[in-house]
């Protein structure tokens, strides 16, 4: 039998697919601005923030391609199309999806902790990632449980710069946490969207609105460096 | 101006300092002027080396520090820097 991993409505097929495209474009930006950084400062908080936005980047453009190819494959006339693991192809992307965003999401926890010790981030790496191998073969059990670790740490990461920015009063941190939270609503609402279709729009939705804020937090450095010159 | 210096910042005065003095200076006038615990200074000068922001000059008698290009080009990029760190709370 195969699972549904979520249903997407006919009109938004497509649409999806761009958005998609456009996060993985907004990450990867960040993360090649990021790399600058480190060369420039030298930091490691650059180097694994860039780190975390580039896995979190392909794992969008993987998402992308997962979307592309199963659809591709679905025949149906209705008006809701049931995304499902229906071959290998579609199941690597979905585990390949999976393992790079939470890589991602690792790495920016890691930046948090603000430790010196480097082992630490292995470690992190490990504990998250491992229960994707006991999952293999189950899609639809490692899209649940993906969903679950996904939300908590950005309900972490919400917290995290919830705080900052209280130290701070900084418009960027500001930013950057309402961008979180809104990713964090994003990820639970795409829960959902095995049973309605519109929790898939309204994800992708938020999704859209967080990225438009990171991307203005970027265009704002930019505009700063051109100042600056 | 009561708020406590970051790592950058700190960073920054060092390397500034240096390059206010033709680009190279003693241990003594940079823990004068960076307003730094002796412990602290060391630990900073060694990762700055390490990183090649700066070099040890040693002479017969006494030890220098020197900036580098890459010192340099800190200094020149330093507000963009800062503004990126801030930006995404990576203070």
């Amino acid at each position: 039998m195969v699972d549904v991993l979520y249903l997407i409505p006919r009109w938004f097929y497509g649409t999806d697919i761009a958005l998609t495209i456009l996060f993985a474009f907004v990450t990867l930006a960040v993360a090649a601005y990021s790399f600058r950084i480190c060369r420039l400062c030298g930091e490691k908080e650059p180097k694994y923030f860039g780190i975390g936005f580039l896995f979190i980047g392909i794992s969008y453009l993987s998402r992308a391609f997962f979307n592309f190819i199963v659809a591709r494959e679905l025949t149906d006339k209705l008006n809701v199309l049931e995304i499902k693991e229906i071959n290998l192809l579609s199941h690597w992307s979905i585990h390949i999806y999976v393992a790079l965003f939470i890589v991602g999401l690792i790495s920016l926890v890691y930046i948090t902790t603000k430790t010196k010790k480097d082992t630490l981030y292995p470690l992190l790496l490990f504990l998250a990632v491992a229960p994707i191998g006991l999952f293999w073969g189950n899609s639809n059990a490692l899209i649940s449980l993906f969903y679950i670790v996904s939300v908590g740490i950005f309900v972490y990461l919400d917290i995290h710069y919830f705080v900052e920015w209280r130290k701070s009063k900084n418009w960027g941190t500001r930013n950057m946490m309402i961008a979180f939270v809104l990713l964090t609503l994003a990820c639970f609402d795409l829960s959902f969207s095995t049973s309605n279709y519109a929790h898939y729009v309204i994800s992708h939705t938020l999704e859209l609105a967080a990225y438009v804020i990171i991307l203005s937090n970027l265009i704002g450095i930019t505009k700063h460096e051109q100042k600056k010159k | 101006m009561n708020k406590k210096r970051n790592k950058l910042q700190i960073v920054y005065d060092i390397l500034r300092v240096i390059r206010e003095r033709t680009g190279r200076i003693k241990p003594t006038h940079i823990l004068y002027k960076s307003n730094l615990s002796y412990q602290m200074m060391e630990e900073y000068l060694n990762e700055l080396i390490e990183k090649g922001f700066i070099i040890e000059v040693k002479n017969k008698e006494s030890k220098s520090y020197a900036i580098t290009e890459k010192g340099l080009n800190y200094l020149n990029k330093y507000s963009v820097i800062n503004e990126f760190v801030s930006s995404f709370g990576l203070e």
